[in-house]
């Protein structure tokens, strides 16, 4: 029993001192963390609505209006060029193959995409992560979300998209957080 | 003494093509070249460090425990590097950040720790944990350069396509089933190598 005592307060002990030094990193490192995530996001933005020149955040009832249909969506700015609104460009996140997936999904204002890209993720290398290049994303731009996008595993048709090789859920996955963005439209479109 | 402590992980006790450990990764990321030099390095980094951590504690961990603490010791660590990684380098998170996670799971860090470093001092450990993790690179290497070539006819780094065969690309190299059969093959040379030396 005595002995029980003693290794279970020496295994607590290397516990408490782990959990200080994790919450002590985290504190020092979420500062420079959600600054190098917010300027990801923003390079994202730009990616995915070239055009614009300017991207400033709706509403905050907007966006709550939407959660409530979609909590799916976690950040909508406007994208606008000279006072002028382009479209919208949303953060929506949703289920992967390796958990959490964001995607940044830009969208004129009748729902056509000018563009995609992966946020934070953790697709398998070299299969899901593939997501994140040109030969996928590319392929986004001028798909109607509205009508919805498909996902096919051969030759892709009209407003479909060519699934990634041995990354079929990763690939529907970036489609599903696509089409969700269709809420945004209903709610904000014109 | 010192210098064979270093060298023996990287042939002769070769983690994955010798001892075997740590297979779920080799299977895994080995789908390009780049991937295998990545989980490779960062491997090399985390095995160094969490031998050198587990050889320094050995003198507080009792025996019956010792499992649960190397977990523990390794679990914190690995979670740290990758937090200060993604603060301090946003570019190499980009580039490796998606390993690091990863690596918590690799048997061959706790293998390190209960084979070498709990019975060894805080230098040996390190070189010990250096070795091991560039033995492991060099497997990673082998399997992913074959992989690629095979699946894709080329070899890419960084987005620039460095050399293309005119192979026919053979997909299922990079899909699950080629990474057994590589693995296979590469085991196989090595072994083959190995037995004639043993007979000369």
């Amino acid at each position: 029993m005595k002995d029980i005592i003693r290794l279970g307060s020496i295994l607590l002990g290397f516990g408490i001192v782990s959990a200080l030094l994790l919450g002590l990193t985290y504190q020092v490192t979420l500062e420079p963390i959600t600054q190098s995530r917010a300027l990801a996001d923003q390079q994202n933005q730009q990616m995915v609505a070239p055009e614009a020149e300017q991207f400033i955040a709706v509403d905050e009832s907007i966006l709550e209006k939407i959660q409530a249909k979609n909590p799916g969506i976690i950040d909508i700015v406007q994208a606008e060029k000279a006072g002028q609104v382009l479209g919208y460009v949303v953060k929506s996140n949703t289920n992967g193959f390796g958990g959490p997936m964001e995607v940044m999904v830009g969208i004129d204002g009748s729902g056509t995409l000018t563009g995609i890209r992966l946020g934070n993720h953790a697709e398998t290398p070299g299969l899901g992560d593939n997501a994140n290049k040109p030969e996928f994303y590319d392929q986004f731009p001028g798909k109607d979300i509205v009508s919805g996008i498909g996902v096919n595993k051969g030759e892709p048709g009209n407003n479909e998209i060519q699934a990634i090789t041995g990354a079929t859920v990763t690939s529907r996955a970036v489609v599903d957080a696509v089409n969700a963005v269709k809420v945004v439209i209903e709610e904000v479109g014109q | 003494m010192r210098l064979s402590i270093l060298t023996r992980g990287l042939i002769k006790d070769n983690p994955t093509l010798v001892q075997l450990v740590g297979m779920c990764p080799v299977l895994a990321i080995t789908t390009t070249l780049e991937n295998g030099i990545g989980m490779g390095l960062a491997v090399v980094v985390v095995l160094a460090l969490s031998n050198l951590l587990v050889s320094l504690s050995r003198s507080f961990t009792p025996e019956r425990i010792r499992i649960p603490i190397f977990v523990v010791i390794i679990a914190t660590f690995v979670t740290i590097v990758g937090l200060v990684i993604e603060a301090y380098v946003p570019s190499l998170h980009k580039s490796l950040g998606i390993f690091i996670p990863l690596i918590v799971v690799n048997c061959l860090i706790l293998a390190r720790a209960e084979a070498f470093a709990f019975s060894h001092g805080p230098i040996d450990s390190l070189l010990d944990g250096i070795g091991m993790g560039l033995g492991f690179t060099i497997a990673l290497m082998i399997i992913s350069a074959i992989r690629e070539i095979l699946g894709t006819g080329a070899i890419a780094f960084g987005g620039t396509v460095l050399f293309q065969l005119p192979i026919p690309q053979t997909i299922s190299m990079i899909l699950p089933p080629g990474a057994f059969l590589v693995l296979a093959l590469v085991l196989a040379v090595k072994n083959a190598i190995s037995n004639r030396k043993e007979e000369a």
